[in-house]
This record gives structure tokens, sequence and C-alpha cells, in this order.
């Protein structure tokens, strides 16, 4: 315990990089990409610890790269394509996922 | 007994895991075939499934097919479990001796997640490397020898559905594998792993817990998903107190505790793939997504769910007629039998018109039941059952579920047990109590019989759009009367018993696969199975005493139909008539309502019963249930007891109505206590009595009353 205690003051403090990533000109919600659009995970946030680390296990971790592929017929759900798999959920949902969209 | 007969005796415990949709069942299917035992774990309501395997060396082996799960840490019941297991922490359960990992092979990278979770544990380890043909077809070329070596475990390439590589897993599975070992290959950031390193050396101190088992709880701990809060009497003070200030440094630091862990597996997962995965160059429109276009498309979508929905329901009705009139002329044949051998009197009436008349009544419904449950199997093999789910999720939202509400629901038409199973998908405990509560409404298979009986005797055979039969038409009718049911009163309870937050929503949609027709038949197999149990037990049992009511207190010289209407049953019926004349039904109904208060079939065996005796003298001994019940008239009025409209509010009535001691039982079991199950049985009795009166009110005056 005193090992760890002891090197804190050594590092450096990073909360401001994560600041930084955040303002970054193309980030956008998922659920605003049109079918056919592409875009890399920058954050996830503003929804539940459980359903974050599900999204995060999932394998839609920061830089993996999103495809949009279609709205269900009434506009909701969605469906996404990411690390070779197809998954569908709600736009709710997509909204608190922060992608950099790809331009083109 | 020598050492070559302890070899073969000696029974290997393997476990079997996987991602949802990696086909981890129809590698157990390939595996065990016939020699499946389903149960439940101790304690939780999650379902066992266990079967045995004969290995190439005569030895056998016994294989755990553990829920489906994307990793290690989840919370939902079924996923708990698959955690628990190889953790040693279930009791009754042996830790597995060999774990057998599938993996999807077109979804390497995200499936490679569960394994880093799975190495953790230190068991011994074999990876399936399932549906390589899909892989392949989509331009993914994988180096087996290299992902071997880079995940310094075995690796088997299989195609599971059409058996290919599971000799070579059988072969796999008989050579002895050494542990996992300790040797981590994915690595946290410095920091991480000291404290990482310092709470797992304390959990092996203070709580004697095993290196894996104390890695697995230092990891859950710092990720702090659950906060420290639940584990207040799990832990002691010392280590409470280490994890505070554990989590105060990280966050500090900037560290987010949750995604560290789960981005460093990933990294070390890339490198993996990056050195095994030789990804040719993909088209961006694949074979799935061209299929997905028209299944998904806003109209088409619709079209062809519906389309499908009505032609399945009428290939039961027609596909099915052959077989059954074969199992009926079968008992037919063996009553006959039966009345040669026995002398004429109460013993040859008890065992004809009795037992074999009301089982064979139930068991005609054998081919219905086996061609639903091929169809839904299809359709969930195939993988349409997530493009079900994926377009109906809006109309589902709509009365405050979700898109994976409905797959239990539909399996529900099945039978409401496994549909309630089902269920457990649901994470949220709300949204699966209110799909539990509706799913009775879907019309399971108990019903059909109800329905084709009354369908087939009352429901002129008329052609509708040139294609359709009336009778397939009415058929449709009644499931979508109990999916319409089953979503209003979704709405109800969602807006009044169970308020709450809309249910969270995320779902993988599997790329389109052939079914794999040997997993359908030993489904179709094992429901037979259970369904000729009841048949044989229950239904017998049902029979049987109904025969006696029905027969007793014997009156000399009344005419059959008299005897039948002084017996107990008789008396029984009358005695309710009053409240059932509302709906048009009288006491021969009556009786069959009471009769299949704990079972719904039962009505059609009760009818078979009723028939058989009221009819025994007079000479139309061979004629069918269903022209019985079109000729039988009230013996004073001379009005029909049956005409379409009692056949159509009947059927409603069963559509409603919760007529079903398992449901009952198995709601009990996973609400975990009397309260829902009661009120289930409460609002659809009421339910079925107000829907049939209105339809019976309806009919009246549409003039369909006949």
């Amino acid at each position: 315990m005193p090992a760890s205690a002891s090197i804190m003051p050594l590092q450096i403090p990073s909360p401001c990089l994560h600041m930084s990533e955040s303002f970054s000109m193309d980030e956008v919600a998922l659920s605003t990409l049109v079918p056919g659009e592409r875009g890399k995970v920058s954050r996830i946030s503003g929804t539940s610890a459980e359903l974050r680390r599900r999204l995060l296990e999932m394998g839609l971790n920061t830089g993996t790269a999103i495809q949009m592929i279609r709205f269900a017929p009434f506009g909701d759900p969605i469906e996404i394509h990411a690390k070779g798999f197809r998954l569908s959920l709600r736009k709710l949902e997509a909204e608190s996922i922060m992608v950099n969209r790809e331009l083109r | 007994m020598n050492v070559k007969q302890e070899e073969a005796t000696r029974v290997r415990n393997i476990a079997l895991i996987g991602n949802p949709n990696s086909g981890k069942t129809t590698v157990f299917n390939q595996l065990t075939g016939l020699r499946q035992k389903v149960g439940n774990y101790p304690g939780v309501t999650v379902e066992k499934k266990e079967g045995r395997v004969p290995l190439p060396d005569d030895s056998e082996a016994s294989v755990l097919d553990l829920p489906g799960t994307y990793s290690l840490t989840a919370n939902s019941p079924d996923e708990k479990i698959a955690t628990d297991i190889l953790l040693g922490r279930v009791t009754h359960t042996r830790t597995p001796e060999l774990v057998v990992c599938v993996v999807d092979a077109s979804n390497l990278e995200r499936s490679l997640y569960l394994v880093t979770q799975i190495i953790d544990r230190n068991l011994p380890l074999i990876l399936v490397l399932n549906m390589m043909d899909i892989a392949r077809d989509s331009g993914i070329e994988i180096d087996v020898n290299k992902l071997q070596h880079a995940l310094n475990v075995e690796v088997i390439a299989t195609v599971a559905s059409r058996g290919t590589g599971i000799q070579e897993l059988k072969q796999a599975m008989t050579s002895t594998h050494k542990a996992t070992g300790n040797s981590r290959q994915w690595r946290l950031p410095e920091l991480v792993e000291r404290e990482l390193a310092e709470l797992q050396a304390m959990l092996e101190q203070h709580h004697q817990l095993s290196e894996p088992l104390a890695f697995h709880e230092a990891v859950t701990l710092l990720s702090g998903h659950n906060g420290t809060a639940g584990h207040r009497n799990k832990y002691s003070p010392e280590i409470l107190d280490h994890l505070h200030k554990d989590h105060a440094r990280l966050d500090f630091m900037g560290i987010d505790r949750q995604s560290v862990f789960i981005e460093s597996r990933y990294e070390w997962v890339r490198r993996v793939c990056a050195e095994a995965v030789i990804t040719a160059h993909r088209s961006d429109v694949t074979f799935s997504d061209k299929i997905d276009g028209i299944l998904t498309h806003r109209i088409w979508g619709f079209v062809i769910f519906f389309g499908l929905m009505a032609l399945m329901f009428q290939t039961i009705f027609s596909w099915a007629a052959l077989p059954m009139e074969l199992i009926g002329a079968g008992f037919d044949w063996f009553g006959r039998l039966i009345s040669d051998v026995l002398p004429p009197g109460d013993l040859q009436d008890l065992i004809v018109n009795g037992g074999l008349a009301g089982v064979a009544a139930v068991v005609t419904f054998l081919p219905q039941i086996l061609f639903l449950f091929f169809f839904l199997g299809v359709l969930e093999d195939t993988g349409y059952m997530a493009r079900a789910a994926f377009i109906m999720d809006r109309l589902m939202a709509k009365v405050g579920l979700n898109g994976k509400s409905f797959i239990p629901l539909l399996g529900s038409f099945a039978c409401a047990i496994p549909g309630i199973m089902a269920t457990r998908t649901i994470e949220h405990p709300r949204d699966r109590l209110v799909t539990m509560l509706v799913a009775p409404l879907m019309s399971c298979s108990a019903r059909l019989p109800v329905y084709t009986l009354l369908i087939a005797a009352f429901i002129p055979a008329v052609t509708v759009f040139g294609v359709f039969s009336l009778a397939g038409i009415t058929l449709l009718s009644m499931y979508l009367l109990g999916l319409g049911a089953a979503l209003g009163m979704a709405w109800i309870l969602r807006r009044t018993l169970l308020k709450g937050s809309p249910p969270v929503f995320l779902m993988e949609l599997p790329p389109y696969r052939l079914p794999s027709l040997k997993s359908i038949f030993i489904q179709m197999w094992e429901r037979s199975v259970i369904f000729l149990k009841r048949a044989g037990t229950f239904i017998l049992g049902v029979s049987i005493i109904l025969w006696f009511l029905s027969t007793y207190p014997r009156f000399e010289g009344a005419s059959p139909s008299d005897q039948v209407q002084k017996s107990f049953a008789g008396q029984a019926g009358k005695l309710i008539e009053p409240v059932l004349k509302p709906l048009g039904f009288d006491w021969k109904i009556g009786i069959g309502l009471i009769g299949s208060l704990l079972q719904r079939e039962v009505f059609v065996s009760t009818m078979g019963t009723i028939y058989n005796i009221q009819n025994a003298d007079d000479g139309t001994g061979n004629v069918s249930l269903q022209s019985r019940m079109q000729q039988d008239r009230d013996p004073v009025t001379g009005i029909p007891t049956f005409t379409m409209l009692t056949a159509i509010c009947v059927m409603v009535y069963y559509v409603f109505a919760m007529q079903c001691l398992s449901t009952v039982a198995i709601m009990r079991r996973e609400t975990n206590g009397w309260k829902w199950p009661a009120f289930q049985f409460g609002y659809m009795t009421l339910l079925a009595y107000g829907a049939t009166f209105i339809t019976y009110r309806l009919g009246l005056v549409l003039g369909i009353g006949g």
C-alpha cells in the first residue's frame, strides 16, 4: 500500500487530456449518422454504468470503427456494424455513444 | 474393478460456454444428440442443460451447456450462473475439468473478449472456432495454428451445423489438457497493475481465496460497477478501506476504472487478431445485407412477417391432416381390438371410452405440435427471429416493452413455459415481469387441439382470396387475437401496476444461416416426449376420473344422453350452467371448462369421453368426435349444442383463459411467490369471460348464432 501511495505525486494528472478529446470538431452522437456513414467511437457518456459496461464489453471501445447500416421501419431502433457484427439499439441509447464522424 | 474399467467409467466433467449466436447449442446437440437432460440449478431458475458424449476412446464425458454470455462480469441471472460455475461457486455443480469455448469465427475479435476472461480462470480450455464457412464466405481467413500459438490454447475449427470438425473435437476432449496456466498475457497500465496485485494478495490472505477467484474479485472490486456498498459484509474492513483509497487514487489519475479493464483486454485481443486473422477485402454488401434490405423493409418487412405467420399456421393445418387421421385410425383399431377381447361392461367401457378415447383425442394433435416446433426452430436458427424483433421493437416500445420481449412472446406460441423461461434474456426485472404476465395470452400449442377440433367441425370449408382457407384464416385470427391481447395488457400494466422508464434494447443481429436440421429435430423430439408423457399420465388420469364422474351414479333404463346429464359431471356442469349461459355455453361445455382448468387440451379429451359415453349404444361407434359434436342436439328443444358462434366463443374463451397448471407453477418459481401467478390467473379469467360475452352478444346481433 505505501508503494503506490508514494508514487502518486510523480504521475501527471491526466483529466485534462480526457477533456480535450471531447472538443473534437466532428464529434457527433451515433444516432445522427445516416445509413452508410462511418465513424470511430470517442466516448460513451450520459448513460447508466451497467449499459456502458455492456456496450464496452461488446467492443464499442474508444477508436472502434462503426458504420450505420439502417433504421428500422419506423425510424427506431437502428442497426450498426462494428467489429464484424451487427448490433441493434435504440436511438435513445445511441445518443450516448459519441463518434468522430469520418469525413467524405 | 481393474484399471482399464475404471478408466472407461470415469466421466469427465466438461462445460460448454460461448457468446449468444456462436452456435454453442448446435455444437452441444452435435456432441450429445438425444442424450440430453434438462433441469435447473439449485436455488435459481436458470435452465440447466446437460448431456452425455461418447468419446472415441470409449470413455464418456458429461457436458454442461452454460447459458450464452458476452462476458463473465454480467449481472443477469443467466450470465451470472456461467461465471459462478467457472469459479466453482455453485453448490451441487462440480467445477468443470475442461472448458470448451465456442466462438464465432466470423466475429473473432468480440468473441475473444470472453476467452480472455475464461483464460483468467486458469482452467483447461479448448477453443472451438465455429462457423468457419460463414467466416470464409465473408472473406475472413484465420490461421488456426497462429491463433493456437498466440492464445496458448488448443483450437479446433468446426462448422457445427454440418457436423464438420465434431469428431476432431471429441478426439481433443479425450486427451488431458493443462490448465491455461498463470500466464495472463493482457496487460493493464502500470499503476492499475500494481493496485490490482495488492488487492489480489490481500484477498488471498484475508479471505483464503484461490488465485483465480481472488483475481476475479479484485478486478470486480476495482472496476467498481457495484460500488463498495454491496460488499460491506463480504470483505474485511482493511480490504474495504484499501479499496476506497484505490478508487480515489485511480479516479484522481483520470483512469476510467470501468473501461480500463475492458480496453486492456481488447488491446491484447487486437494483437492476437492481427497475428492470426488474414482479412481479405470485405465487400460492403454481404449476402445477409441483401436479405436484410428486404426483410426489414418498411413495407415488405411487415408483409413478409405476416405472410410467414399465415403460411406457418396454414401449413400446420393442412400438412398435419394426414398423420392425424392415421393416429386417429390407429387408436380406433386399438379400441375395437380391446372391445373384441374384453366382455362388454364397465371395464370395457372404462378402457375404451374412458382412458383410450381421452388419450386418443389429445395424442392425435402430436403432428401439429411437431410442425409448430419445426417452424419456430427454423425461424430461430436462420436468424429471422432477431429481425422480427428488430422490426417489431417500435411496436413493442409503444406498449412499454422492447423487441427482446417479442422473442419470448413469439416462443409462447409453442408453449408459455419456454416462453416465460426465455424472458431471462431481458435484463430489467420489471420489463421481464410484464413480459411474463402477458406471455400466456399468446396462443400456445395446447390451445391448438381446441382450436382445430372446433374449426374443423364448425367453420365452413371455404376458400378466401383464392389461396387461403377460411379455416386457416380463423386459426390465424385466434393467434392474432392472443397477440393483440398480450400487447394491450402490457400497455395497461406499464401504465398502472408496473410503471417505469422504458427498457433498454441491445440485440445482436446474427448473420443468416442455414438451420441445423439435427438441432431442430432434437428439439421436436424433446417436445413430443414431454407431450406424450403428459398424455400418458395426467390426461389419462383426468380422462379416467372424468369417465367415472360422467358414468356414475348409474340410472337403470336411462338413455345414454340422459345418463351423462344425470351423472356427477353432468350435475357439476348443470351447476355452473347459469354462469356460462350468458356466454352461450351449455353444461357439456361447462364440464369441458372445469376439466381443462389445469390443462387446456383436456377440453378435447373431455369432449371425446363425454361424446363416446353418450353415444356408446346408438350404433355410431365409429363416427368421429367432430361429427358427433355437429349432430348433438338438446334432447328437449332440439337446438344444437354447438353452432359456429358457440365454437368461436369457446375458442375466444381459450385465447384468454389461463387454463394451465404448469404455467402457474413456473410463474410461482420465476417470481418467487404466489402473488403474480394469482394476479395472472385472475385477470386472464376475467378477460376470458368478458371477451367471450362480448363475442357472443355481437355474434347474436350479427345473426351468426344459428
